[in-house]
Parts: C-alpha cells; sequence; structure tokens
C-alpha cells in the first residue's frame, strides 16, 4: 500500500506464502504515481535481506520496525515488517525535514494497529487486498498531517 | 558541446607521479642506450618506486618559467587553474634531468671528455633556467668499477667531473654496463626517487609561501589553485595523507566563493575535480565511508547550483557524470578488494547517473521543442574557442546570452543505456533483484525512445515474468503498455496479440475504456485489418508501423499463430476437469471444459478443442462451427459469465491401467479467412494468477449468491487434468474354501469357487494362483503350488500357476478349482487368487471387449503341526548321560501336536544309523494313531550300541520319520513325511556287565529264583567279590557272599531264589558286586544295570501257575510303552481321565527275545 | 478473551451448533471437526495478528513457539502450556496438564470420545496463528486422561 501526500508515498505487501504482491498502496495523485510504485517494489530487496539476516547477524535487530531503507536522490524509504511478515513501507520526499525516525516509526505504528483491526475483520480475508474505509481514512489523515 | 566535455581530464584521474627526464640516451641507435632504457621501463611493477620517465633529447627545451611575481598586489586572477597546469607538472617540468654519458675512469682523453659532459649538463641547466629541477648525471661505464676507495684514480676524476660540472656529489652516478644491469637501475631511481621527493618538497613550500602575499577579497580564487597545487605536488611526492587534507581544504575554500552566472560552471567543473580526488584518496586509503560521505555533501552542495535555466540540461550531464565517476571509483575499489553491501554498492550511483543522463534528455528535448526540431549543428561550433584549448577548467570561451544551439544527436542513448546496465550488473552482484528488473525496465524504455524496438521487447519480455509471479499489477500493466507499443511499431503479430490480451485480461489496471479500445484492436487484427496506433507513439513512427501492418495483412491470410498462454495473465480464463479421477472401461469418460473472460466485449471463438495424451480421443473433445454445429452463443463467450463445454467419448480397451492426461487446451480465435490465433494451454488450463486466486478463493468467507440453475462458479472448479482408465467391474465371485492355518509341509488344500453374476457368457476364463507376487523373495523357494493333489509337491512347482485356462462360465453357473499349496517353512503368506475373463459389451453403440478381472488375496500362516522330543534313558527309564557299549538303552521320542487340526499319524519309522543297533525289530508303535491339538505321544525304542572303536566318544543315532497328514484331509492327499535327525549320543565301554533274570513279579511266600549273569568283558581274568544284603521283605537262598574268578569274554551265572515275605513293591535285596583287580568300578555303576525292585502279589487261592518257570525274563525291562497323555489343564484332564490310561499292549514274545 | 467463561461458553455452543446443523454419521463427524478446526484457524491468523504487534521479531522457530506456549496460551486460556518438548526437527509436542477447554468436562477417561471435537478449535487457533506467523504446520491433539491434553505441531518445511 502507498498512500503520498506532499512527497509520502506508503506502501504495504504482504508476505504470504513468500509472496510480495500489494495489498494497500496509496499515494498523493501526481506523474510520478508509477515511479513510487516502483521505488517500493524495489525497496523490498532491501526489506527481504534485513528480514533473512534476523538471528543470523551479531548486531540483531529485533524490532519490527527496519528504519530507513535505502536513501536515493529524492526519496527516502522507510520499512517496518510485522511479525506475520506483512511489509509496511513509506517513501518521503528528501527534502521533507520534518519527519524524523520517530515521527516516521509512529507512523508505522499507526498503520500496523490500524492494519490489525483490518485482520479482525470479519469480512476481510486474509491475503485480498484492503478495502477498508477505516482503513482507508486512517491513511488519509495521516497523509495530511505530514503535508 | 559534446557530453565529452564533462569527462575528467586524463591528468586528473591519473595517479600522480614523479616525473624525470633521461637525456643523452640514444635509445634508437645505441643497443647499450636501448637496454638501459629498457631497464627502466621494463616490468615496473608495485615495487619498483613510483616515476614516470621519459627520454629527452639532450637539448630538449622545458617549458619557460615565468619570472615569479614579487606581489599579488595588482594581480587579479583570471581563472582557478589552468588547463595546462596538471599536464605540465606531470609531463613537461620534471623533478630531476639525468644526463646519461659514457666516461671510464680510464678514458685516454679524460679532459675532452670532462669539458664535453660539462657542457652537456650546462645546456641543461640553461633550459631550466628559474626552476627548482635537479640535474644528475650517470657515467655509463664498460668496466666494473673497484670497490669505493681501492681505485684512486676514479676518485680523484670523480671530484673532478663533479667540480666541472657543478655537481655535488650525490648527483653524480655511475653505471657500469655488465651483466647486473637491472640491478644496477633499481638502485639508480631509488636515488633519483630522493631527488624529486626534494624537489616536489622545495615546490610545496614555494606555492604555500605565496599565501602571505593573498588577501581574501581579490585573490579568493587563488587560495583554491594554491591548495590545489599543494595538493596536487603531495600527490605527486606520493604523500597522500597530506594531499587529502590539502584538497579538502581546496574543496570547502571553493565553496566559499560567490557564485554567479558567469563563473557556476568554473566552479562546478573545479568542485567536480577535488571531488574527485578526495573520493579517490580516500577508496586508496581504505575509508570508503569517507568517500561517500565526501560525495553526498558535493552532490548536495552542487545539486542545486543549475545556473541559467537553459542551461539546465548541461547540469543534469554534469550531475550524471558525477555520479558515473563515483560510480567508477567504487567499482575500482572493489575490485582492489573493498566489500560493499546491499545499500551501498556502485549500482546505486551508475542508476543515478543514468537518471541525470535521462533528465538531461528531457531537458534538452524541453528547449528544442522536441526530438523533431533537431538544429544542424553550427558549423564553426560556438563551443570551441578558436585555439581549441581554452585556458582555465570550466570556463566558457563565449560570452552568455549568445544563442544556445545545441546538437543533440550527441545526446547519447547509449550512453543512459551503459550506465543502466552497469547499474544492473552491479544490482545483480548485491542481490537486488527488483533493482535489476526496474534497471532494465528502464534500459526498456530508453531502447524504446531510441527506436530499437526489437531490444526494447527482448528487455521488457524477460522482466515481465518477474512481475507476473510478484503479482505487482500496476508495474506488470505500465510495462506491458510499452510493450504492446513496441510490437505495434514493428507489426509483430504475435506479440501484439499476446500483451493485447494480458492488457484486456483481469491483471490489467487499465481503465474500461482504453481495454475496450484494444480489445477492437485484436478484433481487427483477427480480421486481417491494421488496428489503430497506440495513443503515445511517436507519429512518424506509426507511418512506417501502418504501412508494416499492410504488408503483414496482405502475406498472411490463413495465418495460424500460436500463442502459450500459461505462463501471462490471458483475457480468457480455461480449466479443464475430467468428471472422476478414473473411469471404469464400460462407462464413456467425460471431461468438461470451462472458459471465462474478463474483457469488457464478449469474445467469439471458432474452435475449441483439447488434446489428450492418446491423441485418438482428441477428435471427441472439440467444439467448432462446423461438426455437430452448436448454437451460435455457444461460440461467444459473455463477459464475467462461466460457460462450460462437455465432452464425452468411450475409452479404448488398450487403455486401461493407463493414464489419460489433458495435455493441452486450444481455442481458436478468428476465422480461416481472417487470421487464426490459438490460444494454447498446457495441462488442465490455468494461467499465472490463478492459482494464487483458487488459494484465496477457498479461504473466503465470502457468501457466494446463489447462482441460476446449470451456472457455475469459476471460484469452485478445480482443475483434474488425467484420470485413469481402469478395468470394468467384474461380476463374478471369487470363495476360497480352505482350513487355516496350513501345516509344514503338508499339502494344503484350498477349493476355489468361482461363480458367474454376468448376464452374458465369460469367456476365456483364466485363473492365476498362488503366492502373491512382490513379497520375500524366500517365500517363492519355498512355496508351491499345484493342481494335482494327489502328489507331493517338489521344488519343480511354481509358487503361482499363471493363467491357467478354465473356458467359459455361463450365466450363474459356478466352477470350482482346488488348489494345493505346500509351505515347507514357517510364517504368514499372502496367496492371491486372480480371475480373467473377458466379455463383449456394447457402450454408447459401440462394441467393446471388456477384460474384467477379480482378485482375491488371503493370508495364510503356516506353523509347525508337530514337536518330536527325543531322548535316551536306561533300561530303569533313568536318564541317561551315555549309553555302555553293548548295554541295551531305551530311545524314547514324544510326538507333541502343535496343530490346530486333529493330526493323522499315518505311522513312524525308526532308521538306525550303522552305529546302532535295535534289540529287537523296530515297529512303529503309534500307527494309525490319531492326536487332537496339545496332545502327545511317546514311542520307545530299544537299542544297544554295538562295540566302537576306541577313542570314540560320541556316535550318530540315525533318524526319526513320521509320516502324518491333517485327519480332515482325504485319502488321495498325499502322507507327509517328516524325518527328524536324532541326536548324537555318548558311548562308553565297560569291563564287567551284570544283568539279572527275574520274573515280571512274584507271589508271597512262594519262591522267586533270580538268576544273575556276570560278564566279564576284559581280555584279563576278573577276580568278582560278590555279596547279597540280607532284606526284610526276603529270605532267600543261595549264596551270600562269595570270591570268584571270571575268565575274560566268560559270563558266570549266579542263581538265587528270593523267599518274598511281603506283598508290594519291594526293594530286591541288594547284590553288591567288587572288582578286586579294577576297584575304580564300583558297585554302584554295576548295580544301575540290575532291577532294583519287584512288585510282589498276595498269594491267591488257585493254583500257583506262575509265570515265574516260564521265565518272563526280560520284564524288568518293558520294550513297548505307549502312552496318550493329556497336556491340557488340569480341568480339561480330569474329563478326558480315560484317556490318560496308559494303553499297554501285551508284550509278544517273540520281542522280547535276546540276541 | 475478555471473560473466560463466556469464551467457554461460547465454544461449547459453538461445538453444539456446529454439530447440530449437521447430519448423522461417520463422514459428518469428521466434517464438523474440519469446520471446527477451520474455524479456530481464521481465529487464530486474527489473533496473532493483535497479540504480536508489540512483540520484537522473532528469532527463529523455537522463539515462535515459545510464543505460542507462554503469551499465546496465556491471553486464550489464563495459563501457560506446561511442558515444550521438541526433536529439533519439526516436532513440537506442547503439553497442557489442565486444559481449559476440557477441564469441566472430566478428570478421568469418562466422556473421551467426546474430546476430540472439544480440542479442534483450538487446533486450528494454534495451526492459524502459526501460518500467520509464516510457519506452515499440521497441527493434531491427544487426549489420555482428561483434563491433560497434548498438542503436536508438526511444522511443513516449504
Amino acid at each position: 500500500m502507498m498512500t503520498m501526500l506532499g512527497g509520502e508515498p506508503f506502501l504495504l505487501v504482504s508476505k504470504q506464502e513468500q509472496q510480495n504482491y500489494p495489498l494497500y498502496i496509496r499515494s498523493v495523485p501526481s506523474d510520478s504515481e508509477l515511479k513510487f510504485h516502483y521505488t517500493v517494489h524495489t525497496s523490498l530487496d532491501v526489506v527481504e535481506e534485513k528480514v533473512s539476516a534476523v538471528g543470523k547477524v551479531i548486531v540483531d535487530q529485533r524490532e519490527l520496525y527496519l528504519g530507513l531503507l535505502y536513501p536515493t536522490e529524492d526519496y527516502k524509504v522507510y520499512g517496518y515488517v510485522t511479525n506475520s511478515k506483512v511489509k509496511f513501507v513509506i517513501v518521503v520526499d528528501s527534502s521533507n525535514t520534518s519527519l524524523r525516525d520517530n515521527e516516521i516509526r509512529s507512523m508505522f505504528r499507526k498503520l500496523h494497529n490500524s492494519f490489525t483491526d483490518v485482520m479482525c475483520n470479519p469480512f476481510y480475508n486474509p491475503g485480498d487486498p484492503i478495502q477498508s474505509k477505516v482503513f482507508d481514512s486512517m491513511v488519509s489523515s495521516m497523509m495530511v498531517q505530514t503535508c | 558541446m559534446s557530453p565529452a566535455q564533462w569527462d575528467l581530464p586524463p591528468e586528473l584521474c591519473c595517479r600522480p607521479m614523479a616525473f624525470v627526464a633521461l637525456t643523452g640516451l640514444d635509445v634508437v641507435y645505441n643497443a647499450v642506450h636501448r637496454a638501459i632504457w629498457d631497464a627502466f621501463c621494463a616490468n615496473r611493477r608495485a615495487d619498483r618506486v613510483p616515476i614516470s620517465f621519459k627520454v629527452l633529447p639532450g637539448d630538449h627545451e622545458y617549458p619557460k618559467c615565468r619570472t615569479k611575481r614579487t606581489s599579488y598586489e595588482w594581480y587579479i586572477p583570471k581563472g582557478i587553474l589552468k588547463t595546462g597546469w596538471m599536464n605540465k607538472h606531470l609531463n613537461l617540468v620534471p623533478a630531476l634531468v639525468v644526463l646519461f654519458y659514457e666516461l671510464d675512469w680510464d678514458e685516454p682523453q679524460w679532459k675532452e671528455k670532462q669539458s664535453e659532459c660539462a657542457t652537456k649538463v650546462e645546456i641543461v641547466r640553461t633550459s631550466l633556467q628559474g626552476r627548482n629541477t635537479k640535474v644528475a648525471v650517470v657515467l655509463i661505464q664498460k668496466k666494473t668499477p673497484l670497490p669505493p676507495g681501492e681505485d684512486v684514480m676514479a676518485s680523484e676524476r670523480a671530484a673532478a667531473l663533479c667540480n666541472a660540472c657543478d655537481l655535488s656529489g650525490k648527483s653524480l652516478f655511475v653505471l657500469p654496463h655488465t651483466d647486473h644491469l637491472v640491478g644496477y637501475i633499481i638502485r639508480l631511481e631509488n636515488a633519483f626517487y630522493e631527488h624529486a621527493q626534494t624537489y616536489y618538497y622545495t615546490e610545496i613550500r614555494r606555492v604555500k609561501s605565496h599565501k602571505e602575499f593573498l588577501n581574501k577579497t581579490t585573490h579568493q580564487l587563488l587560495f583554491v589553485r594554491h591548495q590545489f597545487k599543494t595538493a596536487f605536488f603531495s600527490e605527486l611526492k606520493q604523500d597522500t595523507q597530506n594531499a587529502l587534507k590539502y584538497y579538502r581544504a581546496a574543496y570547502s575554500l571553493i565553496h566559499e566563493l560567490r557564485t554567479h552566472e558567469t563563473n557556476i560552471l568554473e566552479i562546478k567543473t573545479m568542485a567536480g575535480f577535488i571531488n574527485y580526488k578526495i573520493c579517490r584518496l580516500c577508496f586508496q586509503h581504505n575509508t570508503p565511508l569517507d568517500a561517500i560521505a565526501q560525495f553526498r555533501k558535493h552532490i548536495d552542495l552542487c545539486k542545486k547550483k543549475i545556473g541559467s535555466a537553459e542551461l539546465a540540461f548541461e547540469h543534469a550531464a554534469w550531475m550524471s557524470k558525477q555520479f558515473q565517476y563515483f560510480g567508477d571509483l567504487f567499482d575500482e575499489a572493489i575490485k582492489l578488494g573493498l566489500t560493499a553491501i546491499q545499500t551501498q554498492n556502485p549500482g546505486f550511483y551508475y542508476q543515478q547517473a543514468a537518471h541525470y543522463a535521462q533528465e538531461r534528455k528531457r531537458l534538452a528535448f524541453q528547449l528544442c521543442g522536441g526530438p523533431e526540431a533537431n538544429l544542424g549543428y553550427p558549423a564553426p561550433d560556438p563551443l570551441e574557442t578558436p585555439t581549441g584549448i581554452l585556458d582555465f577548467y570550466g570556463q566558457r570561451a563565449w560570452r552568455q546570452g549568445h544563442q544556445i544551439s545545441t546538437c543533440f544527436k550527441l545526446v547519447s542513448q547509449e550512453l543512459i543505456i551503459a550506465l543502466l546496465s552497469n547499474a544492473v550488473a552491479q544490482f545483480k552482484k548485491y542481490k537486488c533483484p527488483r533493482m535489476k528488473s526496474r534497471l532494465m525496465v528502464q534500459m526498456g524504455e530508453e531502447y524504446y525512445h531510441t527506436k530499437d524496438y526489437a531490444k526494447a521487447l527482448k528487455l521488457l519480455d524477460y522482466v515481465m515474468c518477474d512481475y507476473r509471479t510478484e503479482r505487482w499489477w500496476g508495474l506488470l500493466t505500465s510495462i506491458l503498455g510499452t510493450a504492446l507499443r513496441c510490437s505495434y511499431l514493428m507489426a509483430q503479430v504475435k506479440d501484439y496479440v499476446s500483451y493485447s490480451m494480458e492488457l484486456v485480461g483481469r491483471a490489467s489496471m487499465l481503465r474500461e475504456d482504453q481495454k475496450s479500445r484494444i480489445q477492437k484492436n485484436v478484433a481487427k487484427v483477427l480480421k486481417n485489418e491494421p488496428p489503430e496506433a497506440e495513443p503515445d507513439c511517436d507519429p512518424s513512427a506509426v507511418k512506417a508501423a501502418q504501412a508494416l501492418w499492410n504488408e503483414r495483412g496482405s502475406q498472411a491470410s490463413g495465418e495460424d499463430l500460436i500463442l502459450e498462454v500459461q505462463d501471462s495473465v490471458p483475457f480468457v480464463q480455461c480449466k479443464a476437469r475430467f468428471l472422476h479421477p478414473s473411469f471404469h472401461l464400460d462407462v464413456p469418460v467425460q471431461l468438461h471444459v470451462f472458459l471465462l473472460t474478463d474483457s469488457p466485449h464478449p469474445v467469439r471463438f471458432s474452435k475449441l478443442c483439447v488434446s489428450l495424451s492418446n491423441q485418438d480421443y482428441n477428435q471427441y473433445c472439440v467444439v467448432d462451427s462446423l461438426g455437430q454445429a452448436p448454437a451460435q452463443e455457444d461460440m461467444c463467450l459473455v463477459p464475467g459469465r462461466t460457460h462450460r463445454y462437455s465432452f464425452r467419448f468411450v475409452a479404448r480397451p488398450e487403455d486401461v491401467g493407463k493414464k489419460i492426461e489433458i495435455t493441452g487446451v486450444d481455442l481458436m480465435l478468428g476465422s480461416e479467412n481472417g487470421r487464426c490465433i490459438f490460444l494454447n494451454w498446457r495441462g488442465g488450463g490455468g494461467d499465472a494468477a490463478s492459482s494464487h486466486e483458487a488459494l484465496q478463493a477457498t479461504r473466503s468467507f465470502k457468501r457466494r449468491g446463489r447462482l441460476p440453475e446449470n451456472e457455475v462458479d469459476w471460484d469452485t472448479v478445480s482443475i483434474q487434468a488425467s484420470t485413469m482408465i481402469i478395468s470394468r467391474v467384474p461380476r463374478i465371485s471369487v470363495q476360497l474354501h480352505h482350513e487355516p492355518p496350513a501345516l509344514n509341509n503338508e499339502m494344503y488344500c484350498m477349493m476355489v469357487t468361482i461363480q458367474s453374476h454376468e448376464d452374458i457368457v465369460a469367456r476365456d476364463l483364466k485363473l492365476t494362483a498362488g503366492l502373491k507376487p512382490g513379497q520375500d523373495a524366500n517365500l517363492s523357494h519355498t512355496t508351491h503350488v499345484t493342481l494335482d493333489g494327489s502328489k507331493m509337491c517338489d521344488d519343480s512347482h511354481r509358487a503361482l500357476l499363471p493363467d491357467i485356462p478354465m473356458g467359459d462360465l455361463q450365466p450363474q453357473e459356478k466352477m470350482e478349482k482346488p488348489l494345493s499349496i505346500r509351505c515347507s517353512t514357517t510364517g504368514p503368506r499372502i496367496f492371491l487368487v486372480h480371475v480373467a475373463y473377458t466379455v463383449d459389451t456394447c457402450i454408447e453403440g459401440r462394441d467393446i471387449v471388456c477384460k474384467c478381472h477379480k482378485d482375491e488375496t488371503v493370508t495364510i500362516e503356516t506353523v509347525v503341526p508337530f514337536e518330536v522330543a527325543v531322548k535316551f534313558v536306561s533300561t530303569k527309564f533313568e536318564h541317561l548321560e551315555h549309553v555302555f557299549v553293548d548295554v541295551p538303552f531305551l530311545l524314547m521320542t514324544d510326538i507333541l501336536s502343535m496343530s490346530p487340526w486333529p493330526l493323522h499319524l499315518v505311522t513312524s519309522e525308526l532308521q538306525l544309523a550303522p552305529t546302532m543297533a535295535a534289540v529287537d525289530q523296530p515297529a512303529s508303535q503309534v500307527e494309525e494313531v490319531v492326536l487332537q491339538t496339545g496332545e502327545s505321544a511317546s514311542e520307545c525304542f530299544c537299542l544297544t550300541c554295538p562295540p566302537v572303536h576306541h577313542g570314540t566318544t560320541g556316535v550318530a543315532s540315525g533318524q526319526y520319520v513320521m509320516s502324518w497328514k491333517r485327519k480332515s484331509a482325504n485319502a488321495t492327499i498325499p502322507v507327509v513325511n517328516t524325518v527328524i535327525t536324532l541326536p548324537h549320543v555318548a558311548v562308553e565301554t565297560i569291563p564287567l556287565y551284570v544283568h539279572a533274570d527275574l520274573p515280571s513279579f512274584g507271589r508271597v511266600r512262594e519262591s522267586l529264583p533270580v538268576k544273575y549273569h556276570i560278564q566279564n568283558r576284559t581280555a584279563i581274568v576278573q577276580e568278582v567279590e560278590m555279596s547279597v544284603e540280607p532284606s526284610d521283605a526276603f529270605m532267600f537262598s543261595g549264596l551270600k557272599q562269595v570270591r570268584l574268578r571270571i575268565l575274560p569274554g566268560t559270563e558266570q551265572d549266579m542263581l538265587y531264589n528270593f523267599y518274598p515275605l511281603m506283598a508290594g513293591y519291594q526293594m530286591l535285596p541288594l547284590l553288591n558286586i567288587n572288582l578286586l583287580r579294577l576297584p575304580a568300578v564300583s558297585g554302584q555303576l554295576l548295580r544301575r544295570f540290575l532291577p532294583s525292585r519287584i512288585f510282589i502279589k498276595v498269594t491267591f487261592n488257585g493254583p500257583a501257575n506262575s509265570g515265574i518257570e516260564s521265565g518272563a525274563r526280560c520284564w524288568s525291562y518293558p520294550s513297548l510303552i505307549l502312552t496318550v497323555s493329556q497336556r491340557r489343564s488340569s480341568k480339561v484332564l480330569r474329563q478326558k481321565m480315560g484317556r490318560t490310561v496308559p494303553l499297554l499292549c501285551p508284550p509278544s514274545p517273540n520281542r522280547l527275545s535276546r540276541r | 478473551m475478555a471473560d473466560e467463561a463466556l469464551f467457554q461458553f461460547l465454544h461449547n455452543e459453538l461445538i453444539q451448533y456446529v454439530y447440530k446443523s449437521s447430519e448423522q454419521g461417520e463422514m459428518e463427524n469428521a466434517r464438523c471437526i474440519t469446520k471446527l478446526e477451520n474455524m479456530g484457524f481464521r481465529v487464530g491468523q486474527g489473533l496473532i495478528e493483535r497479540f504480536t504487534k508489540d512483540t520484537a521479531r522473532f528469532k527463529d522457530e523455537l522463539d515462535v513457539m515459545k510464543f505460542i506456549c507462554k503469551d499465546f496460551w496465556t491471553s486464550v486460556f489464563k495459563k501457560q502450556i506446561d511442558n515444550l518438548r521438541t526433536n529439533h526437527q519439526g516436532i513440537y509436542v506442547l503439553q497442557d496438564n489442565k486444559f481449559r477447554l476440557l477441564s469441566q468436562l472430566s478428570a478421568g477417561k469418562q466422556y473421551l470420545e467426546h474430546a476430540p471435537k472439544y480440542l479442534a478449535f483450538t487446533c486450528g487457533l494454534v495451526r492459524g496463528g502459526l501460518a500467520n506467523l509464516g510457519v506452515k504446520s499440521i497441527v493434531t491433539a491427544e487426549v489420555s486422561v482428561m483434563p491433560a491434553c497434548k498438542f503436536q505441531v508438526m511444522i511443513q518445511k516449504v
């Protein structure tokens, strides 16, 4: 899932059965929307590497928040993977300095909480794209906030 | 202005090395000089000092040194760094000039030579006027010099030469031209290196000294220049640590410069140079993080220094180069051993370089109003200075505001693609598959822009499946769009249709109207008409494409295109399934094909056919407009509705036991008079997305709406691509009658009863019976089956009798077949009875011959029928450890029935070994005895052992053969002979043998004559002392105590008359025998041969008819005892008490006769 | 679980409902068990999403199993698993000596034949929870004397 407002795209990808297809993508409508999709998709390389490194590397990162995945010239890409292997990605404009690590972290927490609610919705079939209005509005509010 | 404008000058990129000029060498004509030069040049490995040598003529003009400025007060610098400066110090101004001169110490014309040399030195010095360059002289000598101090003339002349040339002693060298040239050269160059170091050190000092004359307002440029020069000299001096320090200082100074339109390019250029140097040195010092940090800083500082908006394209090109060079440096460092990581590798820099290159192209197009507006390149290149070389790096030769007319033909697509492919290679290396795919997409798009559609398609096609498997439909749609344009512009019909179908299908994220447009285009292609052009295509290219399509249309009527759709997500989905996982031969095979389309418009097809593994059936699985002419609406797929097509066919008898698989489903679109396109699904259908959809559907808790009758919910259909053809269900019964368990070795009877329940004649009945194959291999050797139960089976009989012809079986007829099985080992066995037959049937109007078969298996345990225990006892039934030669003993056999069925013992036979002899004729005592389960029968044989060779301790006894059968077996069943090998027995000889003759019983107060026979079995005379002990039960007459001699081999009889006083079992008076010669043979031993007790009857009134005289002498050792005893529980025992009584056969005298 | 009694009653009614709404027969029993197991699977999927929201990333499979035995079990059944054993080859045995859903049923061998239906939901719960953590498994239960119960988890390697 990708959301973008004033330069903040988000993404969430599920890893059910080793898959990485998008469950929800939202971004601020712009010409470069496709580019965001690519950015998010390519960031999965880093996510996979980081998650598979858990338990192997001496500096064991056990936090769900993966931090800055990689910097590009224009965007900063942050990652978060739940224990249920659902991946969240937030893409932020490099020029946006108001969003620091802590803000990003709390955005991910919000997303995760909201996603948990989606999972507990009886009408939601795990693995299907998310079409929840509550989730949508939560993401929207987050995007407006960061504008 | 070519992109090469931004290439860094080679003098910046090389590793600066001290420059040493060699003069006085004639490397062309003089072999010695040539050898010296080669020794300097050849094999310059890392262990040699870093010097760059150059051969110059002796009178070479070095660059003139300008007079040094004494004051900078009125000096306003025009730029930062002159374009020639680096080259000057690398290649033109040497740190040291070496003059080679051939002169031996014993040169006869020493004076002349010396002054010539001095002149040469002077010429060099003059040319280097004003510079700090050192001069050194090397004398090339033919002779090996003597050790220092020994050659007085040498030292004198050397001093004189130094004097003449105004050289210090350290600058004069001798090079003997001998075998060890390379060694001398290395020593020489080390000395040169020291001189060069000193030179550069003074240069650094000199540049630094200018600083005090400078002021911050007018000389800002000079601050940068001087720091740069210091750093560069430090590099030449190989002092990289300080060089880095000075470069860093220069870098921060350059950003302190005020920027304006006119100098922005110069600042960026120089910043780029210095940044390059810093990064390069950081990598060299193995501090890659410093390099990366510097580069980031550099980019951040310069990113916004675009300058005039019209020159933005130029800035983008510059940025691209910056990234590219950093990527190169990074990559170079990795090749030298640096480890990169996934998130920090050269790929990112190449990618960014490519990005800026694309940006540059975009901006340039914008400026010129599109690629069409290509202007010719202006004839006198306005970007070149008239002299060709600019004075300072990064300065423009023309005034700003001149018309910028750039030629975009030189905008190099190849550059972008090369950068992208560099990045691809890097990301591949650092485990970034998705990044790699993305870059390949960009490469594809770049090729598309350069109109290299074939290459574009190849790349896009390659990554498409990655996006499909990852299910990123948005990205896939975008790639497919580009691919579709490519295929349209090339008029590649097959690709065009294939991409179109996926873009119309469910994975595509296009809007309905876009899908609709594409689907209409596909329809046109099917009609052999050119499709509408894709939007956003280059108009000129479209024109060419239309011509191509028309050409294609005229050529290709009736062309068949086969599209493999398995690995894509086409607009028609297919699932094929057999109704059952198996079909009986006499039932038609049924098969359904389900089709569903997701396109905006209905899809009409002209043929649907299923290919099966046995192609003979394919003809039955076709829907087309010709054959059975189905209704028109059946050939039209309505979007969103599941269409079902049913097929049925009768399988062939030869396919029984085989699998029939759906190898493919073909759907034909279009028609013969237009173009035919076959969508081909391998196997039973499905595509790249269907398996995941099916999985999600099974998990879904969504309530499915009730569908109208005869409509199917797509998600509930599963693919079943194969089925088994199995034989017709047999309508016969096979029953087995037998009495398990089988007894070991017996001919076990099994009756096979076959009854037909068919309505027609079952023909060619064949029976296969016996051991089921596939069990333990040993079983087949120990199991034998025969139809002839009257003869015993042997090893020639097989374990399985195959295909016994049984003829035909009428409806309801019953047939029996007896089988005899012999199992020679115990344990369980599985037996198979297989009845095969054929019937003629008619299915759906086809006559087929059905082979049916019915299998019955049964597990039969084989058990031991009886156990035989054998023991040796004395005539008094005492257990014997060993037997004595020529002394009778008893062999007893106990036969215990283990069979659950009554056992009929036909007879038994004792086959004695030659080492044994029977005392009487051994006849079977168990003949015709029937044993129930758990009952036992015993036999007893009186045997003696003939004399054996001395030293023999054990002898064979022979064999015991039981002949038996189960009681229920009829007379024709052969008797089983079971052979039991009797155990060996230990044999001993005795010197004296005693035995007694006495009646079987006595009577009270009636005389009882007893005769003792004492036999001497030795070869010597034996003295025997005998005595009879008194007894309460008897009176007796005879010798109470006697001593007698017995001759060898003779026998002495002693007669006693006992007179019983009491009735009952009485101890006989004890007979003591002592052998005086053989005290070892005790009376105890001998007494074992004598009866110890006798039964005394009460006197009855009748005449004392006694058997005493009639002399049943041997009653003490009954030769025949037969008992039938119960070994069941005591309860049973009591009930059957009657049977426990010993069955005593009367002794017949002839059996009792002694030898 | 808001209230354990509520959960138990609801669970009992669930079993009642599933069995009553089905027809009689041997096949039906198996089908009901599967139905209950599937319900548990979906509940487990949702629950684990909630329970693992604030935990650190799991190090390995054993780490996940420990979480199931401690936090998960405590949240659902108000007690921990009493004993966890593994052969280190993908089989884990979770033993609960006083399994909450059986404790009101019997304290011995009486009604032993009814035990499976009271365990199916929990088996699904564990399987669903594990599945959502990326661990595919087969979960079976075994009872010899109620209310003790053993759950066997067989990990299926991909």
